[in-house]
């Protein structure tokens, strides 16, 4: 599996991990990891980059469609550890303006 | 049942009718119990015995499905396979393989030659109805694809001819295109200003293929009807992407770049949204001079844009050279996974030896790099040469008459340019205003054209040409043009020119003329004209002036090109009474 998914024990924080190819593929799988997710308002979800080789523009498109899930939700989306080719994608598509990404290698509680 | 047609036993089937089947077998009983059987499910029986018969049968029946032997006693069956699938040109003809054990080499070679399933003797008739259904299914479902890829092709043509009857073309402006689907979400666009400024766009939707190219039509409308208005591009980037967000659902989005070149000042402006750095060449060192990241986000994707554009200015030389590309070119794999990559590309950009063999050298490599590869995402490079080839090309034609321009619509223009004698027995100024007088659009008032046009004449004659130096004492308002130049001053005038022009435009989303006029002399001190002028403009208002001032109190702005030899004057078709200095 190229997604791994994992929700906080108080349904609060959900973190979608992804790993090699980031694009058109990963569709559903990625839609599938947060959809499905029970529960209330207010999630966190933290979207995490390290182990990404290369994202397309749908991967971008992607992105986007999270932040609309979460938006409707009264939660956010948080971009986590985007290493270097990845961050160069996010800075072309000038993402910084969009999202919160998170360099640090701090791990959410829970 | 059965009657004859032709020479040739067809059995009329009682239950539906599914169409001609095909039966090459030359065991006449083994023939002859498949024919009951596929008689009874509807099917209609041509029997051949060989392989030379089954193509003339193929030949004149409209075959729709075929049983054959894989071994035939008289041909090599691939043969027949490749004949019966060469024949189905505009329908797909499923063939099975009749199949007693032994022919296990040539089973191969007629699956590789197109035959689509096998079946071996001893089958059931449960057997050979479940066969017949896969391949109805299967034939079915080629004739969809089919129609839904000649529907690609029919909508892309479409496409085509409406984004290149919109495009302009640019002299020395080379593109590659490469598309990973029949459709490609990339998009070129180039258009004109009404003031002679080029636009050109280059824009890169999500994904690939038909729902990538959705939003390619209203953004090439969009673009080009605001350019030919005179807008600029901060505005035209504004209203496509407000476009773009309410047309496109969530997650897709066009990353774009839009550039203006004014060769004429020599500068372009550069507005990246989401694509990869934009560089500016240089011609003489043959390095990457500049470059123009993306500053914004992709269009569509925001309601609104917000805070003001940002842009890059870039001074361009003659020469030097503009390269704009889309990621799908630096982002495809070579068959061991390795990327091309933006350093390749800025490579071979530094490397190449000429700057005109830039696009040449990078489509040369991309080329090389992915030979055999499939694209999984559209590639667009475009390279632009910035000179002097970049202007209009009105100037150096000589013309005269109506033209009708093309690209702005319900547009006109009239040119005449004399030149030698002709400069002595022809009134330009008059065979102009009758023109523009017999086209029906007056969009400024005859009279104030008349003097305008005169005045301007008359400098070019005197001061230009014949190297007055009076340039603001000269008053012909009257429009009687060069009577009262006595004859032999234009003695020697064979080299001589004088260029004419006036032009229906849009100038600031208002109708306006445009009026240049040009001549072969050597021009004049225009800036200290002007800057004299601005400081009298406000002690001298009004009647009483005449040349140049008076024109620039009739006009909406007056601008002097190049040496001065070449004037541009815009006229609003609303009575505007300042007058601008550029």
């Amino acid at each position: 599996m190229s997604i791994s998914q994992n929700v906080s024990d108080d349904g609060k924080n959900v973190k979608i991990s992804i790993k090699g190819r980031f694009d058109f593929k990963l569709s559903k799988e990625f839609r599938d990891a947060y959809r499905h997710v029970p529960g209330s308002d207010g999630i966190a979800y933290y979207v995490d980059l390290r182990d990404v080789e290369y994202m397309d523009s749908s991967a971008l498109g992607m992105l986007l469609l999270l932040r609309e899930h979460a938006k409707c939700r009264g939660g956010h989306v948080i971009i986590e550890q985007p290493n270097e080719p990845i961050d160069k994608i996010l800075k072309v598509a000038n993402f910084e303006y969009l999202f919160t990404i998170d360099y640090s290698s701090h791990m959410y509680a829970g | 049942m059965s009657t004859m047609v032709d020479g040739v036993s067809i059995n009329q089937p009682t239950a539906p009718d599914r169409g001609h089947v095909l039966i090459v077998e030359n065991d006449i009983d083994v023939s002859s119990s498949l024919e009951i059987q596929l008689i009874s499910m509807g099917f209609q029986v041509l029997l051949s015995h060989s392989g030379k018969q089954a193509i003339a049968l193929c030949d004149e029946y409209d075959v729709d499905l075929v049983f054959m032997e894989a071994l035939l006693f008289d041909m090599d069956g691939t043969d027949l396979i490749k004949h019966i699938k060469q024949d189905a040109a505009g329908k797909y003809k499923p063939v099975v393989l009749l199949l007693r054990g032994y022919e296990d080499e040539a089973l191969l070679d007629c699956m590789a030659a197109g035959s689509d399933d096998i079946l071996a003797y001893g089958f059931t008739e449960a057997v050979l109805e479940a066969c017949v259904m896969a391949m109805e299914r299967l034939r079915d479902l080629k004739h969809l694809y089919k129609s839904s890829l000649h529907e690609q092709v029919v909508g892309k043509q479409i496409l085509s001819a409406a984004l290149s009857a919109r495009n302009i073309t640019v002299d020395g402006m080379e593109i590659l295109s490469r598309s990973a689907a029949i459709f490609s979400g990339d998009l070129v666009l180039s258009a004109r200003k009404p003031n002679g400024g080029l636009h050109i766009l280059l824009a890169d939707f999500t994904g690939h293929g038909l729902s990538a190219a959705i939003g390619v039509l209203p953004v090439a409308d969009m673009f080009s009807v605001m350019t030919e208005k005179g807008f600029e591009p901060e505005k035209i980037l504004v209203s496509i992407n407000k476009k773009l967000h309410t047309l496109l659902p969530t997650g897709m989005f066009m990353a774009a770049c839009m550039l203006k070149i004014d060769s004429r000042i020599c500068n372009a402006s550069v507005w990246n949204c989401g694509l990869p750095d934009v560089y500016l060449l240089d011609h003489a060192v043959g390095k990457i001079k500049r470059r123009a990241v993306s500053t914004h986000i992709p269009l569509g994707i925001n309601p609104e844009i917000d805070g003001k554009l940002k842009c890059d200015f870039f001074d361009i030389k003659s020469g030097d050279q503009l390269i704009m590309h889309t990621d799908g070119l630096t982002d495809v794999v070579d068959s061991v996974g390795v990327m091309f990559g933006v350093s390749r590309l800025e490579q071979v950009m530094e490397e190449a030896v000429y700057a005109d063999r830039v696009f040449v050298d990078i489509v040369n490599e991309f080329d090389k790099f992915c030979v055999h590869q499939e694209l999984l995402d559209d590639a667009t490079l475009v390279s632009i040469p910035c000179g002097i080839n970049l202007l209009p090309s009105s100037s150096g034609e000589v013309v005269s008459g109506i033209q009708f321009d093309s690209s702005v619509k319900a547009g006109w223009g009239l040119k005449i340019e004399l030149s030698g004698q002709s400069l002595h027995f022809v009134n330009p100024v008059q065979i102009i205003l009758d023109q523009y007088r017999g086209l029906g659009d007056l969009i400024v008032n005859p009279e104030k054209l008349q003097t305008i046009l005169s005045e301007l004449y008359e400098n070019a004659l005197h001061h230009g040409m014949l190297g007055s130096s009076s340039v603001c004492g000269l008053s012909v308002a009257s429009g009687s043009g060069l009577r009262s130049v006595s004859n032999n001053v234009f003695d020697g005038l064979h080299d001589c020119y004088i260029r004419i022009e006036i032009q229906r435009i849009m100038h600031q989303g208002n109708l306006s003329l445009l009026v240049c006029m040009e001549d072969s002399g050597s021009g004049f001190d225009h800036v200290s004209l002007l800057s004299d002028l601005k400081k009298k403009s406000n002690r001298v208002r009004g009647a009483g002036k005449s040349g140049i001032p008076m024109v620039m109190d009739l006009c909406h702005s007056l601008q002097y090109r190049g040496k001065g030899n070449k004037v541009e004057v815009i006229l609003d078709s609303c009575s505007h009474p300042g007058a601008g200095y550029e």
